[in-house]
């Protein structure tokens, strides 16, 4: 393959906004989503074919790169507009083209409400700009590139959320997840300015310079564990806090189901949120010199998981479910890249992709089969009634709950097993000695608990059970006509369950990628392992060697406990009532409440945040720095003006041509004067 | 001529640039005040051809012949002026014309 087709990539997709954006009103739902699904389905194409392409050159081709401007040279440092696409680069194209695309099929059928006819065009050009922001990120061979990608999917995530922007909420969401991101941005910019400036004369954005740099000259950045590198990882990091929804700054995704649901799934599951774990990959021979941020970046991500896992108990909006436990995921990435598991974490990247976006899009067949319903406890026995999309519905949660042989089974074991497994030496948040692995595959073992409870509750109160749709009032909109069928749930269009099933069959097969070694699979074993070897072996990362059968027994202990709670959710949820008021008195109420208000996190950024910067702005930099000091200052400058011009200008503007002409000799013999007496 | 130095003519062409400058700054007569600006000028032409000829070079006669060209050209619009003036004020007095008084 030509190098030089990398730009196509990302160029696809911005040839569609133009178009599409050109068009604008006269383009129509399906002529806009047409041409916006063929863009990315040609990137797509491309990106398989730059993945075969490094495949068949069984390493001997490290990456494809090509040029296409020259952007900034200036003092030493050369930043070109320029793609590079090595092994973790082309399987990302392909997860975000791939998936991207069915998304894009998808919402052809899904924004067909009436309402959005004039604004569909729009929805188009914000999704195409979004993959095209998105392959900026992951393709630009240098770090200002990506910051353009990193800053692009961030306002596309604001446009979208905020589409149906004429209700207040939804236009606010945008802004939170738009402020959110900025802050974590701000983080991001700076750990990058710390890296350019300590590396002095060496300094370069590029990665594989970068890389080449650090290691030659770790001293730079002060050695393996120094306090400088440290410090740059734990910015960077605090970046991917904020794009990848962790602690502190997840609480913009759970609001970010305002926009319309193909968008939770293609940027709120499947892409925009796993750009911190793949910023974390791309530079895992800078965050291996720093244990004790890759130990912050394992915690954060372990209790973020379970933080999130515990409000998904309680919700009853199916997205809401859906974004906590996007959350929650996100959190097990990091907890992979953090011990070190670079691979097992992208590995979750992509498999989440497939299942999470297949259960944002069946929620969003579901969701648009009720009219716009989206409490689960008004769903239920939809099974019957949608099953193509149960069906896939019940494969994407047995993927994410890691039900044997799924996918998602083989990358969360995975995680998991490596996080048993970590050196504790590289994750040395609390000291190289501490057991930190140990006490966070803890953590993550209660979230797989908690998660194969919240999903099997979705699934259940949503497909199983009675039907407990159709409350009063419930689709009065298509008026009374006697056609009781127009109000009943129905399966939904082709063009909306064919993503679905595609997605299907990745969601089981997606394990294929990276079988664990205990199956002695042949070549299959390890397989995206041995393909992303040549970019994370400089790492030099360490785990155990443990017997075989402690692994074999400790995934075996997961799936025990998991089907447990299949069965115990079964019991709670459908079969007896009862045990579940029992349950709930075994249940501290603060625990409850806790669940139930997102454990109060908004009221507390509200309250320690928000409120006193509203506060301190209006009283103080308002009230008085603005109002008293700057326009005191330009107010005064001009008062003092007129007064003195009032007070004394005005006697020498007599309006007499003779004094005029007098103060004019006065100057030109003063001129004279000086000059004979200067020279 | 060729008898006559340069300080000589200077001299009056800074005597009459001077006299012309008192008649300006001192006059109310407004055509009294535009005759001592031609006093100026003239003072100035003078010095302009003392200094060519001093130097052998022709530039001070070709600036002397330029000003004398503006000279006239002002003294139309200078005339034009005062009689619009006049008409305004029936008077050629510069005391009464103080419109420009801020």
């Amino acid at each position: 393959m030509n190098p030089a087709l990398l730009s196509l990539v990302p160029g696809f997709p911005l040839l569609g906004v133009i178009v599409i954006a050109l068009l604008n009103r006269k383009a129509s739902r399906v002529v806009a989503g047409s041409i916006a699904t063929a863009m990315v389905a040609l990137s797509a194409v491309l990106s398989f074919w730059t993945l075969f392409t490094l495949v068949g050159a069984h390493g001997e081709l490290e990456s494809l790169h090509t040029v296409l401007y020259r952007w900034i040279d200036v003092g030493g440092v050369d930043v070109n507009i320029a793609f590079m696409a090595d092994p973790l680069t082309a399987v990302m194209m392909c997860v975000v083209t791939g998936v991207g695309s069915l998304i894009h099929l998808y919402s052809i059928g899904y924004m067909d409400d009436p309402a959005d006819a004039n604004s569909t065009w729009r929805f188009f050009t914000y999704l195409n700009l979004f993959v095209f922001s998105m392959l900026l990120l992951i393709m630009g061979d240098n770090f200002l590139v990506m910051f353009v990608g990193w800053e692009g999917v961030g306002l596309c995530s604001y446009l979208l959320i905020g589409f149906w922007y004429s209700n207040t909420e939804f236009a606010k969401a945008g802004k939170k997840a738009f402020v959110t991101n900025r802050v974590g941005d701000f983080s991001f910019l700076l750990g990058l300015f710390l890296l350019f400036w300590s590396l002095g004369e060496h300094a370069t954005l590029q990665f594989s310079e970068l890389k080449e740099v650090l290691g030659a000259h770790p001293e730079l950045v002060g050695g393996h564990g120094g306090t400088l590198v440290t410090a740059i990882c734990l910015l960077l990091f605090g970046g991917a806090t904020g794009k990848s929804a962790q602690i502190p700054l997840f609480v913009w995704l759970p609001d970010a189901m305002a926009g319309p649901t193909p968008v939770s799934a293609l940027i709120h599951a499947a892409t925009m949120v796993t750009s911190g774990i793949y910023m974390i990959c791309r530079l895992n021979f800078l965050f291996a010199m720093a244990p004790v941020a890759m130990g912050a970046v394992a915690t954060i991500g372990a209790l973020t998981a379970f933080l999130a896992a515990t409000i998904a108990v309680s919700q009853n909006d199916i997205k809401k479910v859906l974004a906590y436990s996007t959350v929650s995921q996100l959190g097990y990435m990091f907890l992979g890249v953090g011990v070190g598991a670079f691979t097992a974490g992208f590995f979750h990247v992509i498999t989440h992709a497939f299942f999470k976006a297949l259960l944002f899009l069946g929620a969003g067949a579901v969701i648009h089969a009720m009219h716009h319903e989206q409490d689960m406890r008004h769903m239920g026995g939809l099974l019957g009634k949608m099953k193509i999309t149960g069906w896939t519905m019940i494969i994407a949660w047995l993927a994410i709950i890691g039900f044997p042989g799924f996918s998602g089974f083989f990358s969360k074991d995975e995680i998991l097993w490596l996080t048993f497994a970590a050196d504790p030496a590289q994750v040395a948040l609390f000291g190289p000695t501490v057991p930190l692995p140990k006490f966070l595959w803890g953590i993550g073992f209660i979230t797989a608990i908690l998660t194969a409870f919240y999903m099997s509750r979705l699934v259940f109160m949503t497909f199983f059970g009675e039907f407990r749709g159709g409350r009063h009032g419930h689709g009065d909109d298509h008026g009374d006509d006697g056609n009781a069928h127009a109000h009943e749930p129905h399966e939904v269009s082709p063009v909306m369950w064919g993503p679905l099933v595609v997605l299907a069959v990745l969601s089981v097969f997606g394990g294929l990628l990276n079988l664990p070694h205990w199956l002695h699979a042949g070549n299959l074993t390890g397989w995206l392992h041995h393909f992303l070897e040549p970019v994370f072996e400089d790492a030099h990362m360490r785990f155990d060697a443990a017997p075989e059968h402690l692994e074999l027994r400790i995934m075996a202990l997961t799936i025990g406990v998991v089907f447990f709670t299949i069965y115990a959710a079964w019991q709670m949820l459908m079969k007896n009532p009862e045990i579940k008021h029992q349950i709930e008195h075994f249940i501290p109420d603060f625990a409850i409440a806790g669940s139930i208000n997102k454990w109060w996190v908004d009221e507390l950024y509200e309250f320690a945040i928000i409120k006193p910067l509203v506060l301190g702005s209006r009283q103080v930099l308002w009230a008085i720095v603005d109002a008293l000091v700057i326009d005191g200052a330009v107010n005064g400058t001009a008062r003092l003006l007129s007064g003195a011009s009032r007070a004394y200008g005005q006697r020498v503007q007599v309006g007499k041509v003779q004094v005029y002409a007098l103060a004019l000799a006065s100057g030109a013999a003063l001129l004279i004067f000086a000059f004979a007496v200067g020279s | 001529m060729d008898q006559v130095g340069l300080y000589p003519v200077l001299f009056t062409s800074a005597l009459l640039f001077g006299l012309g400058v008192t008649g300006v700054l001192t006059r109310r007569n407004v055509l009294i005040v535009l005759m001592s600006i031609e006093l100026m000028l003239n003072g100035v032409n003078l010095a302009f051809v003392g200094f060519a000829r001093h130097l052998g070079q022709v530039d001070g006669h070709a600036f002397a012949i330029f000003v004398m060209a503006v000279a006239a050209a002002e003294a139309a619009v200078g005339l034009a002026l005062v009689l619009l003036l006049f008409r305004h004020k029936t008077s050629v007095d510069l005391e009464t014309f103080d419109l420009l008084r801020g």
